[in-house]
């Protein structure tokens, strides 16, 4: 992940959104965004209890799941290192699809590349990983995300912005930049953003009048 | 659904129907009866495109009916592009509007001397065959447009483009969705280039006054298709991510396990992978006015299609399935769903099969004809299919000519076949399925059917990380038996995770048929079918020497997790032992 995982020259950006605009976040979190967590710990307990998600959901929606680039079987026993990427998925169709699946039935169609945990795990460290989200969990995992604040580039977040139609920002109520009120247009500005590394962004969606 | 129809195209004095009982083939559909007749019927060592050769074309056990997702019309030939028995599968209207007019298949047989283009009317007065030269090189598109005028909006079509009439062999036949757009193909195989050899242009459904098949135990079929629709509704790949995102929902999550295969094979990520992803497809087509949630024929509902409109709303095609985005994007190169979908209409449009025209354009980019990521150039290339050019029809008669004309190393087919979208040196077993099934590479030969409800070739550890070749004869076999139910492939998972659902597939057909097929029962037609194909195929000269995947996929490695396809040949030569 690269010195970008350790790097302290971020700054607080906080959003609140219509609670309508979820999906327009979806570019983001599909390619994927950087969170700071206890590393050490199984991937179950990072959903679980670092991002609060319920333990049921987590068994019956998050069932296409990968660490860096491997399927993973069993998220009990999956534990997460500093600088993993955490991809989670729904449930696929075709038989590509079913032979992803966390413990599915086809698993051993792709049992060359499943993950294996790794017995040299270091326990109880912050650090950051990478959680991409795709499909049906971009709009109920990805407000948690969001929620709890994910790093981004700052670059690559000020594009985000500026690929953003008026549905987005007829959505975003209300932006402060290290804790000060700012103009959302000011977002998209060549020289607001990128003099951070990296922009912790926390979004809070509610319905909006 | 009691009788079959032959139609002699070369009969003297020309093109002859007659009708028969349906015989041996009663209480079949789809597949088990185009390929049980072109095994018998056809000789193996008939030149695909000659007289000898026999178009079948066959609805599904169930379609015609008022059943869910029974809309799936089976065409069966010997493939110009393999040289192999040829299954290929379509949804649209076409089946469901057959079935009710009666018809268990329509024969196209022998072949007419002369340029003569025919179309062919099929109602419940009979079927009637007329000469029709004004369609001539008439593409799907305008061709349906002209029919139209004719035949009017409450039939169903089904037809040959450009590429059918000039016997290209990725040609596809089209059949008519809800909106009479030549959006369903049977592309796989080159079964248009059959219907073209034949000089059919079209073919007309019409079932004015017919009515819905009548079930033999109606309030038990009423039930069961209630539970099965049920069972679809309440599943989260059928009742949700297929709905939402369409096929494409795959390409995030290939793209992410390494089997995404890129620019022609060489790597399993695509760096582009999110900007073609099903979830960026949605939203654009939302944004756009279209729809992400379509279904190909009435009676659907999974609605896995959608509507792919331009930036200016204005319809481009249907909503591209995940195998026709790979092919036209991280294979070539390309990340530009506008530029992929122009390439998926010109696929629909000139009538050929996505994937071996999207593979096609890749080995032609690894060529050189073209760089990689040249969207401008990669629509060039299909004009030049569209227009007929000596390029254009080397190119439009897949990968494996392409690549043999400019001199390509590593061609991505089997049996001819161009590789659909998962790399299988990361995913083995899907390998095994592209190196052994009897119709040339292909992901949905053996498909995600209820093995383990079915217990077909009995209990598989689910995790042992060998026996990828018995998980894939046990696939391919009650695939098989799918195929010959006639039901869209898409119920596979609300059946591989719902017992009731399948049990409620099982209520259907024996509620239709008064018979009591049972699980067993299913796994025998599967086995039955996949033997007479592979014995149609040893006849016509193939040995377990073809069932391989090219060499470079035993011998290249693919990043990122550096593997190649190391199942052994001597198991390969297992699969078909039962």
């Amino acid at each position: 992940m690269g010195d970008r995982m350790t790097t302290d020259r971020y700054a607080k950006l906080d959003i609140t959104m219509n609670i309508h605009c979820i999906n327009e976040f979806s570019p983001l979190l599909q390619e994927g965004v950087e969170l700071s967590v206890q590393t050490g710990g199984t991937l179950a307990d990072l959903l679980g209890d670092q991002l609060a998600l319920d333990r049921e959901y987590i068994s019956s929606r998050i069932t296409t799941v990968f660490i860096d680039s491997r399927p993973v079987d069993d998220m009990k026993t999956a534990r997460i290192n500093n600088g993993a990427t955490i991809a989670l998925s729904g449930a696929m169709p075709g038989l590509v699809g079913a032979t992803m699946r966390s413990g599915g039935f086809y698993a051993a169609l792709r049992g060359g590349i499943s993950y294996v945990a790794d017995t040299d795990t270091n326990t109880d460290r912050q650090g950051r990983v990478r959680i991409k989200l795709f499909n049906l969990l971009l709009s109920e995992v990805g407000p948690v995300l969001l929620q709890h604040g994910v790093f981004i580039p700052a670059v690559r977040l000020r594009d985000f912005f500026r690929s953003r139609t008026d549905n987005f920002w007829s959505g975003c109520i209300e932006v402060s930049l290290n804790g000060t009120a700012v103009e959302r247009s000011r977002l998209t500005e060549d020289d607001y953003l990128t003099p951070y590394d990296d922009v912790c962004l926390s979004v809070t969606f509610r319905e909006q009048p | 659904m009691d009788k079959i129809a032959r139609i002699d195209m070369g009969a003297l004095g020309g093109p002859k129907v007659t009708e028969e009982p349906v015989g041996e083939y009663a209480g079949l559909g789809g597949r088990a009866v185009t390929s049980l007749m072109v095994a018998k019927e056809v000789h193996p060592l008939a030149h695909p495109l000659g007289a000898e050769n026999k178009l079948v074309i066959a609805p599904g056990m169930l379609s015609g009916s008022t059943g869910s997702m029974t809309g799936r019309l089976s065409v069966g030939c010997k493939s110009p592009l393999t040289g192999t028995i040829k299954e290929s599968n379509a949804g649209g209207q076409a089946a469901q509007v057959l079935a009710r007019i009666g018809y268990a298949a329509i024969v196209l047989e022998g072949k007419p001397q002369g340029d003569d283009l025919y179309k062919i009317i099929v109602s419940a007065a009979g079927i009637t065959v007329e000469v029709d030269n004004s369609l001539k090189l008439l593409d799907n598109y305008p061709l349906i447009e002209k029919l139209r005028t004719q035949y009017g909006d409450k039939v169903a079509y089904m037809s040959i483009g450009s590429a059918g009439e000039r016997q290209l062999y990725a040609a596809s036949i089209a059949c008519t969705d809800p909106e009479l757009r030549p959006t369903r193909h049977c592309g796989r195989g080159g079964v248009g280039a059959v219907m073209g050899s034949k000089r059919v242009k079209a073919i007309i459904l019409d079932d004015t006054g017919m009515k819905m098949r009548p079930p033999k135990d109606p309030e038990k079929f009423r039930d069961a298709n209630r539970k099965f629709v049920e069972g679809l509704r309440k599943h989260p790949v059928t009742g949700e991510g297929l709905p939402a995102y369409g096929t494409n929902v795959l390409t995030n999550v290939l793209n992410e396990a390494g089997g995404y295969p890129t620019r022609n094979f060489k790597t399993g990520v695509f760096e582009g992978s999110a900007k073609l992803s099903g979830e960026a497809q949605a939203e654009l087509e939302i944004k756009r006015g279209g729809s992400a949630t379509h279904g190909c024929h009435r009676g659907c509902v999974i609605q896995c299609s959608g509507i792919f409109n331009d930036k200016d709303g204005n319809y481009v095609t249907k909503q591209p399935e995940y195998e026709t985005v790979w092919s036209h994007g991280g294979h070539c190169g390309i990340d530009d769903l506008d530029v992929v979908a122009r390439l998926d209409y010109m696929d629909d449009n000139f009538g050929v099969d996505t994937i071996d025209m999207g593979v096609t354009i890749g080995v032609a980019m690894d060529a050189g004809l073209i760089p990689f990521g040249d969207s401008e150039g990669a629509i060039r290339l299909m004009e030049e299919v569209g227009k007929g050019t000596p390029l254009g029809r080397i190119l439009g008669c897949g990968a494996e000519i392409t690549g043999k004309v400019f001199a390509v190393e590593k061609v991505p087919v089997v049996k001819g076949q161009a590789l659909p979208a998962y790399d299988p040196r990361p995913i083995q077993g899907i390998g095994v399925t592209y190196a052994t099934t009897t119709q040339g590479a292909d992901h949905t030969a053996g498909y995600c059917i209820a093995t383990n409800i079915l217990k077909v070739g009995g209990d598989v550890d689910p995790l042992k990380v060998d026996g990828q070749v018995e998980l894939s004869r046990n696939l391919q076999i009650a695939t098989a038996a799918i195929d010959s139910t006639g039901m869209c492939l898409f119920i596979a998972f609300a059946i591989l995770d719902q017992p009731e659902t399948f049990q409620a597939l099982l209520d259907m057909l024996n509620a239709f048929y008064g018979t009591e097929l049972t699980g067993d029962g299913v796994v025998e037609l599967g086995k039955k079918v996949l033997s007479a194909e592979r014995d149609f195929n040893t006849r016509a000269g193939f040995t377990k020497h073809h069932d391989r995947l090219p060499r470079f996929f035993y011998t290249d490695p693919i990043a990122p997790h550096n593997q190649v396809f190391s199942v052994p040949d001597e198991e390969l030569d297992q699969l078909y032992n039962w």
